[in-house]
């Protein structure tokens, strides 16, 4: 029997207030163990708003299932603990003070005792390019860094699902190459929200074009979201 | 290049930075330790009576700790400056009613106002120094140790995390005020920031909390963190501030051995 999808939404509706329309309107996808999928699309089109949803921070309607596991208010928390998560604003979901241990909690959370939790996470972190980030205190990290601390969080337990949210803004050129690297290099699926498509290309074969709340485009030419969008590619 | 922080950016810096900043004999204490010793000297400088012989306890009580606790020269300084703003204003009513004649007794007046400012700086700089000798994961271990329940070790280290977070919003938004701020349009944005400010605040205390929901920080077992057992040291530290509180108690009820 052949595995069930990573991440699988089946007419999902999302809405930030009931008085409003909903921001994704009946989205369906499913996303294979170890698939790459680039989410794109201009600002404001719900990218954000379906990553929240996949991890339960939304209510929606319709149905989301984990590696066959539906998401419920009663299964969020053994779900979530599939999943590597990145927030688009890195200084929201660094909470800890010192960079090392913010990056060692997934790993604590999973039974790691202190030393080697510690030590693999100062291992991603130098995999990141942030090494100097070790010892030293997040606020006084550049928002680069924070990324780049917030990115070591979601990957060092290597999850079998990355939902990765604009993973490349605030990176430098070889900042996006290291990662880009890295991600390719990892058996997890991912599904990453982004509208930089030069930096979705080098990492996803798949690409979801999200427009209106709905997928208008679900296929392998990373030309397609450019073409839509009137940007010649180049 | 020096980063100079001004305003509400200040007081962001000042509050990551003074977690963990004394490296006095007790940063060496086990952190439970820590926090129920710093509560019971706080205990002390609230108990001790208005006398010259109070008066000295909580001098002492809050000399002692503050030098134990090794707090940096910049956070005392710092502390000064906000217990002379917060204070100084009481002086000044104490010094008008003086003046207008409700009070008629100047000494009272003045002695009212002083044992409140010494009783004010103290529960200050005893309450600073115990954070300065605990970083954040010590507070957790501490926590952790004591029997406090689980649901309010959570809550208390939340508001630690937020107050950080708001603060830094704070300080961004105060940040673009200073440069958007200049020139004609300058007042409008002023009358327009608290309906900016406070969306922004709850905005961000939203994301920090789903940031914590996601990552599981409400399940994390607090009982992990792997807390220090208490040694003689740690028992003999306890032993000297209970008899501090002891000290005061006495002073305070009259109390005669």
């Amino acid at each position: 029997m052949s595995d069930p999808p990573a991440l699988e939404l089946a007419d999902v509706t999302v809405g930030w207030r009931p008085s409003e329309p909903p921001v994704l309107r009946r989205v369906s996808f499913s996303l294979a163990a170890g698939e790459r999928v680039a989410l794109v699309g201009l600002n404001g089109s719900g990218k954000t708003t379906l990553l929240l949803a996949a991890v339960g921070v939304l209510p929606f309607a319709g149905a989301i299932r984990v590696a066959g596991t539906p998401l419920t208010p009663s299964t969020a928390a053994q779900v979530r603990r599939r999943i590597g998560f990145l927030f688009n604003v890195p200084e929201d979901q660094l909470l800890f003070s010192d960079a090392l241990e913010d990056t060692a909690l997934a790993l604590r959370q999973r039974g790691e005792g202190r030393q080697a939790a510690r030590h693999l996470a100062g291992a991603m972190l130098t995999a990141l390019g942030v090494g100097e980030a070790v010892g030293r205190s997040v606020a006084e990290l550049s928002h680069g860094q924070k990324q780049r601390v917030a990115l070591a969080g979601a990957l060092v337990a290597r999850p079998p699902l990355l939902l990765l949210d604009e993973p490349s803004a605030g990176l430098d050129p070889p900042g996006k190459l290291e990662l880009g690297r890295l991600l390719v290099s990892l058996d997890a699926a991912v599904l990453m929200a982004t509208h930089d498509v030069g930096f979705a290309a080098r990492v996803c074969r798949r690409f979801l074009l999200l427009e209106g709340g709905t997928i208008v485009y679900d296929g392998g030419d990373a030309r397609q979201p450019l073409r839509r969008w009137g940007v010649e590619p180049e | 290049m020096r980063v100079v922080h001004r305003g509400a950016g200040r007081l962001a810096a000042a509050w990551v930075g003074v977690w963990g900043c004394g490296h006095g004999p007790v940063s060496k204490l086990a952190p439970q330790v820590r926090m129920v010793a710093g509560g019971m000297v706080l205990a002390a400088c609230l108990l001790t009576p208005a006398s010259s012989g109070g008066v000295g306890v909580l001098a002492v009580a809050m000399g002692g700790w503050v030098a134990a606790c090794g707090v940096p020269w910049r956070v005392l300084r710092a502390l000064v400056v906000m217990g002379g703003t917060a204070f100084m204003p009481l002086a000044l009513v104490a010094g008008a009613g003086v003046v207008m004649g409700h009070w008629p007794d100047l000494g009272l007046s003045l002695a009212l106002w002083g044992e409140l400012l010494l009783r004010g700086v103290a529960v200050a700089a005893v309450a600073t120094s115990t954070v300065a000798v605990l970083g954040v994961s010590e507070l957790r271990g501490g926590l952790a140790a004591l029997p406090v329940p689980r649901l309010v070790a959570l809550i208390v280290l939340q508001i630690v995390h937020q107050t950080g977070a708001l603060l830094e919003e704070t300080a961004r938004i105060a940040a673009a005020v200073a440069v958007r701020g200049a020139g004609r349009g300058g007042l409008r944005l002023l009358v327009s920031l608290p309906r900016v400010w406070l969306p922004r605040l709850l905005a961000r205390a939203e994301r920090v909390a789903n940031a914590m929901e996601v990552r599981g920080v409400s399940e994390y077992d607090l009982a992990r963190v792997g807390v220090r057992p208490a040694v003689l040291a740690d028992r003999v530290a306890l032993l000297a501030v209970a008899a501090l509180v002891g000290l005061a108690a006495a002073l305070r009820w009259g109390w005669t051995w």
